[in-house]
Order: C-alpha cells, then structure tokens, then sequence
C-alpha cells in the first residue's frame, strides 16, 4: 500500500513538474564568438524555449555591426526523462564594422502577452594581428589580401596588383562578388583568375588570385581603397562535448554548414613618379617601356603617284596598346595615308610584351630619287630610367615619272605548244586628249519642250482615231451617211440654183431648188429621194413636229417651184432672188428643227 | 464608190502625215544649236594645259584645264583631261569626280571607262553592294552608256513610234503592225525608267566622291559619334544636308553624316 502511494506521489510530481516546465517560457541571446576580427562574422542565436511555436523576436539595434544574414528558423525537439522538450531557434550573422567593443542590446521577445527579453552580449572586435594565435579564428581560415609589386612605379609603367582569397577548412561556394579595386588612376587589364596552394605562416591555404596589370596616369601618391569580398563558403560542422544534451546540438545536424562571409583588404598606396626632364628628347612620344624597333618599305621602285607600303614594328614590353606611332622623315614629297594598326600581346604579366605593327601608305609626288632618312621611335624605359630614341633607315626610293603614254603593256610569253600568250604586265591611265572632239550639246530637253513632245503624239493617235472611226461609220451606215451629207447636198443644189438664176434658166433654177428642199428632207427624215411631192413633204415634217407655219413655207416654196418650171410666161429674176433667199431661210429653219445626227435639238445656223 | 474609197485612204494619209508633222515639229523643237566652240585663248590655254601634262607638271595642267571649265565650257575631253591630272597627283577622289563629269558628256569612250575602273580600283574602301542592287545595275547598264539627252530623246522617240504604230493598228489591223506596237511599248517602257531614274538622280542631291585622305562619318551633323571613316576615291549617294554636313549613305546601305568639305559632288 505504501509503495503504491509512493509511486502515485511521485506521478503527481512529475506531472506538476512536467506542467511547470510547459508554462516556463526561456528566451536566450548566445553569439558563436565574444573576440572578433575585422572581416570576421559573428552568429547571434536566439533561442527560444517553452511553447511549440513562439512570433518573430525583435533585434535590438545593432551598433557596430552590419546584419548580413537571417537565417531560417530551426526547431528541436527531443525527450528528457520522458518528458518532450522543444526549442525554437533564430540564427542572424554579424559583420563588425570598426574595431570596438561593442554591446549586442537585449533582444525583445513578446508570447501570450508577456515580455522577455534576452541579456546584452558583449564583443570585443579586434584586428586580425590582435587575435590570439593559439585560438583557431575564421579570420585566419578565410581572409583577402591586396598588393602590389612595386610601391613606385614612373608614370606610365607596368605595376601589377594582386587580389588574393586565402582559406582553409572551408571552402567558398557559388559566386564571389568583389567590390574594388578602384582604379580610375590607372589604364586597367584585368588578366585570368588563377587558383593555387601555398603556405602562409603556419598554415597551407588555397589561394585564389585575381592579378590585375595597371599603368599609371598621373603621378603622385596614389591610393587604391580596400576591396571587399562577399560570398558563401562550405564550413564544417562543430561538435560540442557530451556534457551538453544532444537535443540542444541544434545548429550543428549535418558535417557541413554554409556561410555568409565578408573579407576585406588593407588599401594599397603606390608613388607614381613623373618622367624625368633630364635628357627627355623634344619630340618625346609618351611612350613607356622597353622596346626594339623595326622597319621595311617596298617597292622600292614606283611610279608617281603609285602606292609604296611601309611597316613599321615595335616589339618589347610596356603598355604596347598606348604606343604611339613611329615617325617617318623627309616625307614632303609622299602623300600619307593614316597607319593601318595592329596590336599582337604575347604576354601581360608579370609584364605586357608583345609588338605593335603600323602600316602605312606613301603616295610619292615627284618623280626622282627620293629618300625617307629614318623612322624614328622614342620611349623612356623605367629600367634604365633613361630615355631611348631607336631609328631604322634610310628607304630609298627609284621613283620614274608617271606615264603620260597608256601604260597598258603586253608582253608575249612563250608557251610550250609554240604559241604564246598574252599577259598583262602594268596597267596605267589612258592618255589625255589633245583636241576637243565633240561639242554636242547633251543637257536633256527643257521642261516645256520635254512635256509637248510627249503629249502631241497621244493627242494627235486621238483625232486620228475619232477620224477614223467617223469615217467607217459613213461608209457603213447609209442613212447616217445620208444625215450627214444632207446640209452639203442642199448647198450644192442651192449654189446649182444661184449658177442658173445668173444665167437666166428658170426651169434649171427652180429645179435645183426643188430637189434642195425636198433632198434635205428625203435626207434627214430616211425617205426615199425619188418621187417625193409636196403632199409627201408636208405629211413627214408634220408628223416630225415641224411647226404648221414652217411646214406651209416649205410646201408654198415646192408648190411655187412646180409652178414656175413648167409655167409658159417668163421669170423675173428678183422673183427668183426671192424665192432662193426663201429656200435658204427655210432651210436653215429646218435644220434647226430636224437637227443633225448625233446632236438632236442643237440649233445652227449653216450659211446657206 | 471608189471614189469614197479613194477619198477615205486620202485622209488616211493625211491623218498619219499629220502624226508625223507633230513628230518632226517635236524633233526640230528639241534640237538645240551644239555647245560653243573654245574661243582662241580657251585653245591657247587647252594647249598650254597638254604641253604642262605632257612635261609631268599635272599641278599647272590643272590649273590650266580649270580655267577653261570656270569659262562655263565643260566638253568632255577637258573634264577627262582634269581628272588624268588628278590621278597623276594621287587625288584620286578628285580624278573619280571629273572622270564622272565626262561620263556625262562622253559616256561610251573607251580609254575613259578605263580609266574609272582603274580610279576606282585604287580606292582603299571595298564597298559591296546588296546582290539586287548589282542585279539592277547590270538590267540597266545601258543607261550608264547614254548621255541624259540621248535617254531623252530615245524615250520621246519611243513614245511617238508607240502611238503612232497604235494608229496604224487603228487603220489596218495586221499581225506585222501589232508586232510593231508591242516593240514600240516595250521600249517605251525601259526608256521611260531610264529617263524617270536618270530626273531623279538630277533632281536630288546626286551622288559624290570622299576627297578628304580620311574622313569620319559620323552619326548626326555636328559632334556626334564616329561611327566608321571613308578614304580618298569612295562613292557615296547624298540623301540630304545640314549647313556644313551631308547625310549620306553608301551602297552597302550604311549611312551617316560627313562634312561638306570632305566630299565633292560629281
């Protein structure tokens, strides 16, 4: 009965302890490390206990660090004692800006209306030297250099600069992002990345090297500013001892971790020297290096005003891009053609070596023995730090006058079947004339000219056609034919008439005006000419929608005209003048009435 | 009957004689009296300008030729003869020039085409223009072999022959007169293209010849972007100006802005 009350005892402490321990909220600050170097990273951990899930903790400001990652949560759990523990973990990285001491503030926690808060963390930032040696520090894994080969350098010369990675026992992954180095003093080439192995102190590091070739631009003391490298390495895992529960290992699950890391160089200083006045030639070029010069023209026999072509090399080391191009004496009588320039480098570190070609162009203007003295190159070589002025020559020149014959020679060239060839040997201008043998005028035709001679034709092939066309419609349209010559018919017959008046033939001239009259209307109505009488005459136009008054003149006219051929007295000729005068009028009436083919109701007055 | 018949092919005759009236008035509208002869000191000087030639002084036979060419005279021999001179100096853009000037004038002499092709071969920038473009400059070769006034007068020619062979086909219809039309059209058509490229080309600003030893083609007028640099020798079309820059574009269809200065125009 005892041991059962002892074991029930101990069920209820353990249940109230188990309870107590589940109403405990703990909230900690913990960093990795209290001593840092400048480049360094420190871990700040916030732990978090007590309660399955727990909101954002709140960072006190951080004074003297840069926050450079946030990592994502982590949550343990594990069994003490059959009980189930459980913690919540936020892990920041640090980056120290200057070296201090410096208080990490409390951290702020707010659960189920509560407030905790975390206690301020001291860290001391140091530089890399300050560190102890005997403690093993991420600086001395993972660090950058940057240095020159040379603390001065003449302006113009070669000063190589090398930006190193050190690390050990991690291992950078992904990409490193380098800000700097700085070099807006400097012509810049950045040469390959390289990767070795090499001891330093008393350890072996990987090394990556990024060499970067410079040539000053001014003088002076120049400094190059810190590069910074961001990036992430591969860490391995530390274990912690037994004594600490393994449920609280939390961070360190797996053999390899990545982190963020910031390193930084030390600025580097180089004294640019100016080039020495001392001996510095008058026509001193700016070119800087060590170099040797050579130099060819050909041909060496021209015509006036063919091309000669002179290459001019210059081989050694230096900013072989910057060289300037060597000059040509005695070259008044030669037309010059921009150099034509190529750059080939062999190698640029630990020096730029390699040759720069110049080809140019010389165009001889007189004809005679003409000599280029020398092509000429100066540099100031920091070595010697002397000045050096090279010189190859002289080129000499058989220029024969230009050809004022054509110059298209032929040779014949034997071949083996006997015959021979033609080829080609020179080729030249043709020869000028000697007197003017054309005068013509060859400026296009003005503009009014131009414009009439090419409309008349179109207009003219367009009268033609309408000609043309009315033509064929007289000669296959009868009664059309009939229309249109009835006018002309009636006029004829009329000019009959005044032809018989004048000579005094009555039967003649009253005849000629009957067949007018009654032709007209045959004519214009389609009747048939033969046998029309008066009766008939009147009977057409009356039914055309001739006025009553017109149609009585006709018929009086054809009626008098009947009586008067055949009458026995004698004719008085002022009664035919009336009678012609009547028959024209009358005329002319009709045919404002009975109208032309082709333009019905369109008066006009024919002179009859 | 007949007699309508006769009457009928008489104005005909009168009709195509009429056609034909209009056709010489246009030809004896369009002659115009030859170009002056060199008076006796332009002779004196064109002698003077061979003999300065001929003892290599090419400077003076410029100088010579080019007073004769600022009289308002330009016959061909003489343009030619400047641009020999030209050559003999090296200023090759400048004998391109005047070679092109005679080619106006003289464009089939023989010894001249040669000469252009040897100026040009000279130049030091290779040009390549698109394939169609080369395709159409061969089509219409024959242009490049006429004067502008012989294109003109061809394609007036052809204009009358057209209509007139159309109102002989309005007369008599037959197989040998719609032949003729059909020539007489196609004719038309090639000589009217020659004649409508040939107004163009005067009309616009023309094309031009670099002087200059070098000269930067830029990307606007004024102090723009450089953006490629011609040579002595180097045809080039002028699309449009701007106080002292041309616009410009070369065969291979690049364009940009050059100075007046630099080019000169044929």
């Amino acid at each position: 009965m005892a041991r059962r009350f002892l074991t029930l005892a101990l069920l209820a402490v353990s249940a109230l302890l188990c309870a107590n321990a589940a109403a405990q909220i703990t909230f900690t600050a913990s960093v990795d490390k209290n001593v840092v170097a400048i480049g360094d990273t420190i871990v700040l951990t916030l732990t978090m206990g007590g309660a399955p899930q727990f909101p954002e903790p709140e960072l006190p400001p951080l004074i003297g660090f840069d926050l450079l990652h946030d990592r994502a949560t982590k949550i343990s759990s594990t069994f003490i004692n059959g009980v189930r523990t459980s913690s919540v973990a936020r892990q920041y990285t640090l980056a120290p800006r200057e070296k201090g001491n410096f208080v990490i503030g409390a951290a702020t926690l707010r659960h189920d209306g509560a407030v905790y808060r975390t206690e301020p963390i001291q860290v001391q930032v140091v530089t890399t030297r300050e560190l102890p040696q005997e403690v093993p520090t991420q600086a001395e894994n993972l660090f950058t250099t940057l240095s020159a080969d040379k603390d001065e350098a003449f302006l113009g010369e070669q000063v190589n600069l090398y930006l190193r990675l050190y690390f050990r026992q991690v291992q950078p992954v992904g990409e490193l992002k380098v800000e700097g180095p700085d070099t807006d003093a400097f012509v810049r080439y950045d040469l390959s990345s390289r990767r070795f192995r090499t001891r330093r102190d008393r350890f072996i590091y990987e090394v990556v090297e990024l060499p970067v070739v410079l040539f000053p631009l001014k003088t002076g003391e120049i400094t190059i500013p810190p590069v910074v490298i961001t990036g992430q390495v591969r860490v391995q895992a530390r274990r912690r001892g037994r004594t600490v529960p393994r449920g609280f290992d939390d961070f360190f699950f797996d053999r390899y971790t990545e982190k963020q890391y910031r390193v930084s160089t030390d600025p580097v200083t180089i004294l640019v020297k100016p080039l020495p006045e001392d001996d510095k030639p008058e026509d001193f070029s700016g070119n800087v290096g060590s170099y040797s010069l050579e130099a060819y023209a050909k041909p060496s026999q021209v015509r006036v005003g063919e091309p000669i072509t002179v290459t001019m090399r210059v081989t050694g080391s230096g900013n072989l891009e910057a060289v300037n191009a060597p000059v040509l004496s005695d070259i008044e009588h030669f037309k010059t053609y921009e150099p034509e320039i190529t750059t080939d480098i062999e190698g640029k570190e630990p020096i730029f070596t390699g040759q720069r070609s110049f080809e140019t162009i010389l165009v001889p203007q007189r004809s005679g023995r003409q000599v280029i003295r020398n092509v000429k190159v100066n540099f100031f070589d920091p070595k010697k730090e002397k000045y050096v002025t090279l010189a190859k020559g002289s080129f000499e020149f058989d220029v024969l006058p230009a050809p004022v014959e054509p110059m298209r020679r032929v040779v014949q060239v034997e071949t083996g079947s006997g015959k021979t060839e033609i080829r080609v040997v020179g080729e030249d201008i043709g020869p000028i004339f000697t007197e003017i043998r054309r005068a013509g005028n060859v400026e296009p035709p003005g503009t009014i000219a131009f414009s009439f001679s090419l409309t008349v034709p179109p207009l003219a092939y367009a009268m033609l056609l309408a000609l043309v066309t009315r033509k064929r419609r007289l000669a296959s349209d009868v009664a059309y034919a009939r229309k249109q010559r009835a006018t002309r018919d009636a006029r004829r017959r009329l000019a009959a008439a005044t032809r018989a008046l004048n000579r005094g033939e009555g039967a003649s001239f009253y005849g000629e005006v009957t067949k007018a009259m009654t032709g007209f209307v045959a004519d214009r109505t389609g009747m048939p000419r033969a046998g029309l009488t008066a009766g008939d005459v009147r009977e057409k136009l009356e039914s055309a929608g001739v006025s009553v008054d017109l149609v009585n003149r006709v018929t009086s006219i054809l009626e008098a005209c009947d009586y008067w051929r055949f009458a026995a007295s004698a004719h008085k000729p002022e009664e035919m003048k009336s009678m012609l005068d009547s028959a024209k009028y009358v005329l002319s009436e009709l045919q404002k009435v009975l109208g032309r083919p082709g333009q019905a109701g369109r008066a006009s007055r024919p002179a009859m | 009957m007949e007699t309508d018949m006769i009457r009928n092919k008489r104005k005909e005759v009168v009709g195509l004689a009429l056609l034909l009236t209009a056709i010489v008035t246009a030809g004896v509208f369009l002659h115009t009296a030859d170009c002056e002869p060199l008076s006796t000191a332009e002779t004196t000087l064109f002698i003077e300008a061979n003999m300065a030639y001929e003892k290599n002084d090419f400077a003076t036979a410029a100088q010579k030729y080019e007073q004769i060419v600022a009289a308002g005279l330009e016959p061909g021999e003489i343009l030619y003869n400047l641009g020999n001179c030209y050559f003999r100096m090296g200023e090759l853009g400048m004998s391109i020039v005047y070679y092109e000037r005679a080619r106006t004038v003289m464009p089939r002499d023989q010894n001249l085409l040669t000469n252009i092709l040897l100026a040009d071969s000279r130049a030091l920038d290779k040009i390549t223009p698109p394939k169609v473009w080369a395709v159409a400059r061969k089509l219409f070769v024959w242009c490049r072999m006429l004067t502008a006034r012989e294109i003109s007068l061809i394609f007036i020619a052809a204009n009358a022959a057209f209509w007139a062979s159309l109102a002989a086909f309005a007369i008599a219809k037959n197989r040998f007169v719609k032949i003729a039309v059909v020539l007489a059209g196609i004719i038309l058509i090639l000589s009217g293209t020659s004649y409508a490229l040939g107004w163009t080309e005067r009309r616009g600003l023309g094309t031009a010849v670099v002087v200059a030893d070098e000269a930067e083609v830029r990307t606007g007028p004024g102090n723009y972007a450089v953006t490629f640099k011609l040579h002595d020798g180097t045809r080039l079309k002028l699309v449009d100006s701007r106080e002292e820059w041309y616009q410009i574009r070369l065969a291979d269809g690049k364009r940009g802005w050059i100075q007046t200065g630099e080019v000169e125009r044929i």
